[in-house]
């Protein structure tokens, strides 16, 4: 018989059988929806049977919540944030111009079309919302929302207060944050807790780290952001004084422990001192491979810059064991063509060759400067000082 | 400049119904259009519905400048077998002092250049267009940003002591 076949979790794994089982068994054998009143019952039990089959159901049979679903998500459920995540895209395209070549026109000009839209449905909201206000998306230029992704921290932050729709922009862009960079014009402001503050405008998508002489952000301060943020690979602290090589290790050995892919590039400057047995555990922990040809490595010169973040970006770890000392420091390249190709390569940390604050090159054999704070300029560019 | 007679040339016709006549060299510096001239060779006239005349005669001013110099470089290139640094030096010296006095516009026109750039895909003049907008934005307070790009501040009080509130440490020293 129809029923002694009734087997929900049958009938539930396959739904083509269960609708034939259950019309076949209601046509023909006609038992009555009371039979099924007691037991679970579906909705599908119903479908051929003439009588109002929500009286035998309770209100919500299966706490699915069917009637009103939406109610039990939050009000983005897939963070997708249609608006800001075009913007995104778009500034994440603007940053890789390189790859922009490539794109078909499709592509381009869908993007570029949907950046329309969603900025006329933004000042769309903006109008019904408070019809009081005038909509304001029409009075920053469109062309500037693609400049947001060229800007660094502070400027981000100056251009947060200019209006309204700048405002959505910049905090509702996650990727805009995806590369923090601290330098000069806010190193001496950012300590423990900002740095967790401007580190979250990220929403855990942080990427990039480069703090250059934050001399207030500690260990712990750093411990709180790694926390937060999963996603970091990269991680620049030169010049951080109050960073311990003991600590960073054991932040970044917990880091890396917990997270894939962890910390990939690490910088560390030159104010640490570091022995043998803190630089194999750095390499084993930055997963660096020791054989790598250093060959492959991009030169790396010794110049006023030498800490941006732009920097030798293929190194995991931008200390290495110095020719000259032995010790493990910075080490640099020289510039200088006649001291290419040489037996002994020009190539030593800053104390074992001295060379040149602005153009890098060695002054063994030349004339130079000492400056105020004791570095060096050569006699050529102390000639035309590029400042 | 002499060119040969075969090159093709295409028509590019903007928002507004002016038609520019181009090589199909410089029209090439476009992805977009390269895009479509690849997908159907025999296209010679192509609408340009997001562009308007003003932008777009500037956006083919800088491809056909970009173009110059490229070719000119080639020319030297095969004149003398090999490329001189200092002289690649300073042709590439003097685009970039024609890309900066080409970047001398008004704020509208220059965000318009952006879009126009986007939508064309040049990937060139899309750099400098953003970088340009860029610099006008860095260092400034939010003030001299509203009055860069003729914006009105539209946040209130609260709101602005608001956001202000939250990162005070960031303009202790500039304001």
């Amino acid at each position: 018989m129809a029923l002694d076949n009734f087997s929900f979790p049958s009938l539930i794994g396959y739904p083509t059988d269960r609708d034939l089982d259950c019309r076949f068994g209601c046509s023909s054998f006609g038992f009555t929806t009371a039979q099924f009143g007691k037991g679970p019952a579906y909705d599908w039990e119903c479908v051929d049977m003439n009588c109002g089959p929500a009286e035998f159901l309770p209100p919500d049979p299966f706490g699915m919540n069917l009637f009103d679903p939406a109610d039990l998500l939050p009000p983005d459920p897939f963070g997708m944030d249609i608006q800001t995540s075009v913007s995104a895209c778009i500034s994440g395209l603007v940053e890789g111009l390189g790859s922009l070549s490539h794109l078909t026109p499709a592509y381009s000009s869908s993007v570029a079309s949907d950046e329309s839209m969603s900025s006329n449905a933004s000042s769309e909201m903006e109008v019904s919302s408070s019809s009081s206000h005038v909509s304001t998306a029409d009075q920053v230029p469109e062309g500037m929302m693609y400049a947001l992704g060229y800007l660094g921290v502070k400027d981000l932050l100056s251009v947060e207060q200019v209006c309204k729709s700048l405002r959505e922009a910049v905090t509702g862009d996650p990727l805009l944050w995806m590369s923090i960079q601290i330098d000069s014009t806010l190193n001496e402001k950012i300590n423990d807790e900002t740095l967790l503050k401007v580190t979250r405008k990220a929403q855990g998508n942080l990427r990039a780290l480069c703090m250059v002489a934050c001399l207030n952000v500690t260990d712990e301060g750093l411990r709180c952001v790694l926390d937060e943020n999963p996603l970091l690979t990269k991680l620049y602290v030169p010049e951080c004084v109050r960073l311990s090589l003991d600590g960073l290790i054991s932040n970044l050995k917990s880091f890396n422990s917990k997270n894939y892919p962890g910390i990939r590039h690490l910088k560390l400057g030159r104010l640490f001192n570091i022995s043998e047995n803190h630089y194999n555990e750095l390499i084993a922990l930055l997963g660096a491979n020791l054989h790598h040809p250093t060959a492959q490595l991009k030169p790396r010169f010794y110049h006023i810059a030498r800490f941006s973040m732009m920097c030798n970006e293929d190194r995991m770890l931008d200390i290495e064991l110095c020719p000259g000392c032995q010790k493990y420091r910075l080490v640099y390249d020289c510039p200088l063509e006649s001291c290419k190709g040489k037996r002994d390569p020009c190539r030593a940390c800053e104390s074992c060759i001295l060379r040149c604050l602005q153009c890098g090159k060695c002054i063994r054999e030349s004339t130079y400067t000492e400056t105020f704070s004791l570095e060096y300029i050569c006699a050529s560019c102390c000639k035309f000082p590029s400042v | 400049m002499a060119r040969s007679s075969t090159e093709n040339m295409i028509t590019l016709m903007s928002s507004d119904g002016e038609e520019f006549m181009v090589t199909e060299k410089v029209a090439r510096e476009c992805t977009t259009i390269r895009n479509m001239l690849e997908d159907d060779c025999v296209i010679t006239n192509i609408p340009l519905p997001n562009v308007t005349s003003d932008i777009l005669s500037m956006v083919i001013e800088y491809c056909m400048e970009h173009v110059a110099a490229a070719e000119k470089a080639a020319a030297e290139t095969a004149e003398k077998g090999s490329s001189s640094a200092p002289a690649a030096a300073k042709a590439n010296k003097d685009l970039e002092e024609w890309d900066k006095a080409f970047m001398n516009v008004d704020v509208y026109t220059l965000c318009d250049l952006i879009l126009a750039a986007n939508y064309l895909n040049v990937s060139g003049l899309l750099d400098l267009t953003i970088q340009t907008a860029a610099n006008l934005i860095k260092g400034k307070s939010p003030e001299q940003i509203r009055k860069t790009f003729h914006i009105q501040n539209d946040l209130s009080l609260e709101e602005e002591e608001k956001i202000r509130s939250q990162t005070p440490w960031a303009f202790e020293k500039s304001e």
